[in-house]
């Protein structure tokens, strides 16, 4: 048969076309299943819906084309005589079984090769014959037997020939439309696997969440579904074979653009983001993420743009915010740095269960421990033993409770010197009540604390002083006050009381630390001050008297001047006094103070008849305070005064300065005084 | 017979005060002492006092030890001094405590009482 290859080559071409289409079918239905979460994988299965809807409507053209060739292939014609032989039969005929002309010329139609392969055939045909006879047109469809025993199937006619009313002959005929049945066959099924799949794109193109449309060369829109219509505030028929300008003039400026760049190019333009405001909000800027693709035809030049639009406006949004967000949080976080960096803290952090997890470096370059040191509860065993447990039992109640936290403990630093620290700690909440992580600061106060244990203690010795040093007014007010007037016993004790508050203010100058002799015989002078260096010669070297020291022998001094003054070598012009003392050591005594006032060139001297105040203080008191020898000398010429003492009773033990006081300080406000 | 009353005090001024008031109430005084060792090496003679006025610091130096060997001996004291009470610790507190300045009827009165229940 001619036409056989031709056939044949077009099935050949259909059957590799199926399994293009299916493979491609699964290809598209695994890119459909994503279409959802990626906007590409969306584009690229618009861009094959597009081709598949191609493909449907060539392939119809194809099976147009095979009905016109069947329609044309008249391959069986015959000539039956009014009682059913066979006349004639033409050479296509005979070829299709393998027969000669004499192997059928003169049979009964229904007993040839064609029909005899099965009764029910020849009946048929024997019916067909009789029906045609009397003057019928038959037509039916029939399977025959070909060569080497195959099979056809045929359209068939037994078309009767009239002469007048006489029957000349009847006139069979056949197409065989084997090849195209096969092929309407598996055209209609693929027809309606096509239709289906055509059916499922297009109902996901409706619904895809992304903006779908197709574009033609002149950019109007050939297809567009139901988001992107949505989102351009226009229905989907107002969209059909208008251009961007009509439907989203506020847009199409930009997206022409786009489109006829990938139409002239044929090369996508992917992700590219667009900013404006369409039909469906007006006055809200928003903005989209779109895919252009080249939509092509079977040829491969380009016919259109597919477009992918994918609303980005609230994601913008919330990236902005999120920006926003982070760049507060960076500025938190380096106020946050500034704040620990300037209270010089050093900062740790602890899991939701208060244990220190993992590299802590602000702990370990304080302390020294190492991470595996430090793990868990293992940061205590860096505190003081007797801090400890109580900082443990603080932490395990402030965890309990999801409240700060705030003690002070001793630990031991990295060069192994204890320091105290300030501790603070906040829980820090993930959501409503859940512990994310615990922040603490370190603080070292040592420093701090020094100063406070040090306030305490002088504060707890002026109050001491103070008391004794009331205690003192109150004597010698007693004693001032024996046998005088008021107004000599009120300019006495004044003068007492100023000589008294001048010691008083030596020792708060040199913070109750040793004071030199040499100041204190300055102060206690008073207006006689302006002698010394004349009158009054004052030699000694520098030796720094205790507080209680400078306190009686400034006493001392002050009698002795005013004794001087009322009676002695101060009150005259001419009188002189020497004052003089020296530390002396000696083998048998040891190191000793003396010190000596001597008058001369005053008025005659006469021994006093009544011993006063004056006379208990550089006498009595001086010996008692120093346990020495106090020698005075009413001589004649002049008035004189010699102490003579343990030098260790007098001289400041510890010119150590402040540490020192606060040495004793703790050892006082320890036990006690 | 009068009591014999040691005065510990390094504030030898107040110390000859108290000293002398005390006499003056009719007491004998012993001492006065002006620091912790004189004072325990005056403790050291048996019989010494009858009772103590002692200042409770005593040249910078605490008089626990003093208030201690008091206790040890069963010699009844009356401490006297400029720190509050709630500075003195221990021993120093066993007994009544007067503030300084002290007043000369209060230290007489509280010396009869410690005295009367020995």
């Amino acid at each position: 048969m001619t036409t056989g290859e031709s056939r044949d080559s077009s099935a050949g071409t259909d059957s590799q076309a199926t399994a293009r289409l299916e493979r491609e079918n699964a290809h598209l239905r695994a890119l459909l299943v994503q279409s959802g979460i990626d906007a590409r994988h969306t584009a690229e299965a618009v861009s094959l819906a597009n081709s598949r809807t191609r493909e449907f409507d060539e392939l119809r053209a194809e099976s147009e084309r095979a009905h016109q060739i069947i329609d044309s292939m008249f391959t069986f014609v015959g000539m039956l005589a009014p009682d059913g032989k066979l006349i004639e039969a033409n050479n296509a005929s005979l070829a299709a079984a393998g027969l000669s002309r004499s192997d059928v010329i003169g049979k009964l139609f229904w007993d040839c090769y064609w029909w005899n392969y099965d009764p029910a055939v020849q009946e048929r045909l024997r019916a067909a014959f009789d029906r045609a006879v009397r003057g019928e047109v038959v037509r039916y469809e029939e399977t025959i037997r070909v060569a080497n025993d195959g099979r056809a199937v045929l359209n068939f006619i037994l078309k009767p020939v009239f002469d007048g009313g006489r029957l000349l002959f009847v006139i069979p005929s056949a197409e065989d439309i084997t090849e195209g049945k096969a092929a309407q066959a598996t055209l209609r099924d693929r027809q309606e696997t096509i239709s289906r799949q055509l059916a499922e794109i297009n109902s996901i193109y409706a619904s895809a969440r992304v903006g779908l449309a197709v574009l033609d060369r002149d950019l109007r829109y050939l297809r567009v579904n139901d988001r992107l219509a949505e989102i351009n505030g226009v229905s989907v028929g107002d969209h059909i074979g208008r251009t961007m300008f009509e439907v989203t003039p506020g847009l199409a400026a930009f997206a022409t653009n786009m489109a006829e760049r990938v139409i002239e190019n044929g090369e996508s333009i992917l992700d590219v983001e667009t900013s404006g405001e369409t039909a469906a909000q007006p006055g809200v800027t928003r903005t989209w993420v779109a895919q252009w693709l080249p939509l092509r035809d079977p040829e491969g030049s380009v016919v259109g743009a597919n477009v992918v639009v994918e609303e980005v406006t609230q994601q913008k949004r919330d990236f902005a915010e999120l920006q926003l967000v982070v760049g507060r949080l960076r500025e938190s976080e380096a106020r946050f740095r500034a704040a620990v960096d300037a209270i010089d803290g050093i900062v740790w952090t602890a899991n939701a269960l208060g244990e220190m997890v993992g590299e802590q470096a602000d702990w370990s370059s304080l302390t020294g421990q190492t991470p595996a040191e430090s793990e868990g509860a293992g940061w205590a065993q860096a505190l003081h033993p007797d801090d400890a447990q109580p900082t443990l039992d603080a932490w395990s109640a402030a965890v309990a409770a999801k409240a700060p936290y705030a003690v002070e403990h001793r630990l031991r630093r990295h060069d192994g010197q204890w320091r105290h620290f300030s501790v603070q700690a906040i829980p820090i909440f993930d959501g409503a009540n859940d512990v994310l992580q615990w922040v603490g600061v370190h603080r070292d106060i040592t420093e701090r604390k020094d100063r406070e244990a040090h306030i305490e203690l002088l504060m707890g010795e002026v109050n001491h002083r103070s008391k004794n040093l009331l205690a003192v007014v109150m004597a010698v007010a007693n004693r001032t006050g024996v046998d005088v007037d008021q107004a000599t016993f009120m300019q006495r004790f004044s003068q007492r009381i100023q000589s008294l508050a001048i010691g008083q203010d030596l020792l708060v100058k040199n913070q109750w630390k040793g004071i030199l002799l040499a100041n204190l015989v300055d102060a206690q002078l008073g207006h006689f001050k302006d002698l010394i260096g004349g009158r009054i010669a004052v030699d000694g070297g520098a030796v720094h008297v205790s507080p209680a020291a400078a306190q009686t022998i400034g006493m001392a001094l002050h009698e002795l001047a005013t004794n001087a003054s009322k009676y002695g070598a101060l009150s005259t012009e001419r009188g002189r006094v020497a004052i003089a003392w020296q530390l002396v050591d000696s083998i048998a005594r040891g190191r000793r103070l003396i010190m000596s006032w001597t008058e001369s060139d005053g008025p005659p001297v006469v021994a006093p008849t009544r011993l006063g105040f004056g006379s208990t203080v550089i006498g009595r008191l001086v010996k008692s305070s120093f346990d020495c020898e106090v020698t005075t000398d009413f001589a004649r010429s002049g008035f004189s005064w010699r102490l003579d003492c343990p030098a260790e009773k007098v001289i400041e033990a510890n010119l150590a300065g402040v540490a020192a006081g606060v040495e004793i300080g703790r050892e006082l406000s320890d036990s006690g005084g | 017979m009068s009591f014999r009353i040691l005065v510990v005090d390094d504030e030898v001024l107040i110390a000859m005060e108290i000293a002398d008031a005390l006499e003056a109430e009719g007491f004998e005084v012993v001492g006065p002492c002006h620091s912790v060792l004189q004072a325990l090496d005056e403790l050291q003679i048996p019989g010494c006092c009858d009772a103590v006025v002692l200042d409770a610091n005593l040249r910078s130096e605490s008089a626990l030890p003093v208030a201690s060997a008091l206790l040890k001996l069963d010699i009844p004291f009356v401490v006297v001094s400029g720190y509050n009470r709630g500075q003195l610790q221990g021993d120093l507190a066993a007994g009544p405590i007067l503030a300084k300045p002290v007043n000369t009827e209060d230290l007489v009165s509280h010396l009869q009482r410690v005295l009367a229940a020995r």
